[in-house]
């Protein structure tokens, strides 16, 4: 994901346009944050486990990153300074509601989305569909530090390097927080063995 | 650094490594090379691509859902607007100077109204064409009838106001209110409405009536308050709503109640500002409805956010409108009436007292004003001896002076 912004044409535009944003062009904005808006939306419900928080973030962490548009040095990509608003907004939001129930299981299971796949037939969709369930559920209840480490790993397929530079953490750390968050996912779904057609060791 | 996977441990401490294409490409194929020769080993990467393969088609194609997609639009929308207001209207200065507006506007028109006090009235907003009164005196039964406002001399007619200062003679001359009251047959908007001021000997009696000709005519209390008391006389002012149809009746039925003080009447036709309010909000509706269709066809997130801004001022005015119609309804079909009653107590003539009484009385008086004397004097004594303690000596002093200087010009001589 954090490639989007490989070639050089593209990055061009990404400067003009962060310029014309930072001079308050609401267009130009929308038209710069449009490419992120479904990564940035996807982590926001991974981290947070529903959609009305999920949108919260999203919004929250738009208006984040406009106002710091003047802070972005380009030290790192643009992308990566992106998901770092993003994921911050949602550890933020993470420990606001600290006090309530970290995630309820409803608004996990309502969540559920999708991809519609014609081929399938009805018995497969829906055995996926308890697989998305199932491992949702298992994302949800894994600990901050390593579902934040996870999700930018396993769902939005970042490097390690990348994660690091997110979550401003070294790399090292970043590696045993997504190989533990493995083991745990693991643990959790080895309880779905039914579900995953090969059988646990 | 050469890596080698010597052990079935090492392969899976690297197995995490491996599956997210983060090492050389030596260690790569060393891994797989592992992989080929241990079956378990081999297992256990299969089962963390299948894995792998899972989560990353976990949100494969999620689609932001249209809400979010409206809401930070919005949001960062509305932020950019904020900044590019210059700083002074901004906020709460904005609130400010509105505030402040709506002080000098209130100052103002409250001047215009205290000037315009002697026209006796004033309507809501586009309602100040004042259309015109009659003036009725008791004693001569003429009346004159002028227009006040330069703005709507032609209206005249439409609305009248009638005042007396006594009871009697003046009913006839409610006739042009009696039309407007007919032509509301013909589906006309007119707005009637009365003022009465009566007094009464029998307050109890009357008001009792009052209430009975008010349950009688369909019409119910809006206000109804009670001041003052039986020995100095009650005042009871009233806002009575009498259906429309009722209210000629009702104000014959009230008018013999008790003595007639004050009457006022006033018809005001809406009729043309009800049709325009009517005929607006019809294109309104249909406006809506096509926007409404047009949701459904909406291509982008831009398009969906201007129809929807659009439609919710649509729908703001709308509901401005049809409440003002309904205002309009409710005032047509019940005639507002404002009734003071107020109770005429006779006053009680004093009786002369007996000669013993009125001695007792004076001689009663004449002991206060000894007490209150006293008191004065005891007061004034008070006050007056710190001072004495100096002026005595002095006085002494003064003295002897005097008398010493007498009686050595008598030695003398």
């Amino acid at each position: 994901m954090i490639k989007g912004s490989d070639t050089v044409q593209k990055t061009m535009d990404e400067r003009e346009l962060v310029r014309l944003a930072m001079r308050g062009d609401a267009d130009a904005f929308e038209q710069l944050m449009e490419q992120h808006e479904g990564r940035m939306y996807a982590v926001a419900l991974r981290m947070c486990g529903n959609r009305e928080d999920a949108q919260d973030c999203l919004q929250e962490s738009m208006l984040r990153v406009y106002r710091a548009l003047n802070s972005f040095k380009g030290q790192s990509s643009f992308a990566t300074w992106v998901y770092r608003i993003t994921m911050n907004t949602c550890l933020d939001e993470l420990r606001r509601r600290k006090t309530r129930q970290a995630s309820s299981l409803d608004a996990m299971l309502d969540m559920g989305w999708s991809p519609t796949d014609e081929t399938d037939t009805p018995e497969h969709h829906s055995l996926r569909q308890e697989q998305r369930r199932a491992i949702e559920r298992a994302i949800a209840d894994l600990p901050e530090d390593m579902r934040a480490a996870i999700v930018l790993r396993d769902i939005q397929g970042c490097s390690y390097e990348e994660i690091a530079d997110v979550l401003s953490a070294n790399v090292g750390t970043i590696k045993s927080r997504i190989s533990r968050g493995r083991e745990r996912l693991r643990n959790a779904l080895s309880v779905h063995a039914e579900l995953f057609n090969r059988q646990p060791v | 650094m050469k890596q080698t996977i010597d052990s079935c441990e090492k392969f899976l401490s690297r197995l995490d490594a491996y599956i997210d294409c983060e090492m050389p490409l030596e260690e790569k194929e060393a891994m797989e090379a592992h992989a080929q020769a241990c079956p378990a080993c081999r297992e256990e990467l299969a089962k963390a691509r299948d894995f792998a393969g899972m989560m990353a088609e976990l949100d494969g194609e999620l689609p932001v859902p249209l809400p979010a997609q409206v809401a930070w639009r919005k949001a960062v929308r509305a932020e950019c607007a904020e900044a590019k207001k210059p700083v002074w209207a901004r906020g709460n200065v904005t609130r400010i100077a509105s505030l402040a507006a709506v002080f000098v506007v209130l100052l103002l028109g409250g001047s215009r109204l205290l000037s315009d006090m002697d026209m006796g009235y004033v309507g809501d907003e586009d309602a100040y064409l004042y259309t015109g009164r009659s003036y009725v005196n008791e004693k001569t039964t003429e009346y004159a009838s002028y227009s006040t406002s330069a703005s709507a001399p032609t209206e005249a007619g439409k609305g009248s106001l009638l005042m007396s200062d006594g009871a009697a003679g003046d009913v006839s001359l409610l006739t042009g209110v009696k039309t407007a009251g007919a032509q509301q047959n013909e589906g006309l908007k007119i707005i009637r409405s009365a003022e009465r001021e009566i007094k009464t000997t029998q307050y109890d009696a009357d008001y009792l009536n009052l209430t009975d000709l008010v349950s009688e005519h369909d019409a119910y209390f809006e206000e109804n308050s009670v001041t003052g008391d039986a020995k100095y006389g009650r005042t009871a002012n009233m806002v009575i709503r009498v259906p429309a149809a009722q209210l000629d009746s009702f104000l014959t039925a009230i008018d013999v109640l008790g003595e007639v003080t004050y009457r006022y009447e006033r018809a005001e036709d809406v009729s043309e500002r009800y049709s325009e309010t009517e005929a607006r909000l019809s294109v309104l509706r249909s406006q809506l409805a096509r926007l409404e269709e047009m949701v459904a066809s909406a291509e982008s997130v831009e398009e969906l956010i201007l129809i929807e801004e659009r439609s919710s001022e649509i729908i703001t005015e709308i509901e401005v409108l049809e409440g003002r119609l309904r205002g309009w309804d409710s005032q047509v079909n019940y005639s507002r009436v404002s009734l003071t009653m107020w109770e005429k107590v006779e006053a009680v003539e004093p009786q002369p007292e007996a000669l013993g009484a009125r001695m007792r009385e004076a001689f009663v008086d004449s002991v206060d004003w000894l007490k209150v004397f006293g008191e004065e004097f005891m007061i004034l004594l008070s006050a007056m001896v710190p001072r004495l303690l100096v002026w005595i000596p002095a006085i002494v002093v003064l003295v002897v002076l005097v008398r010493v200087i007498v009686r050595t010009a008598r030695k003398r001589r």
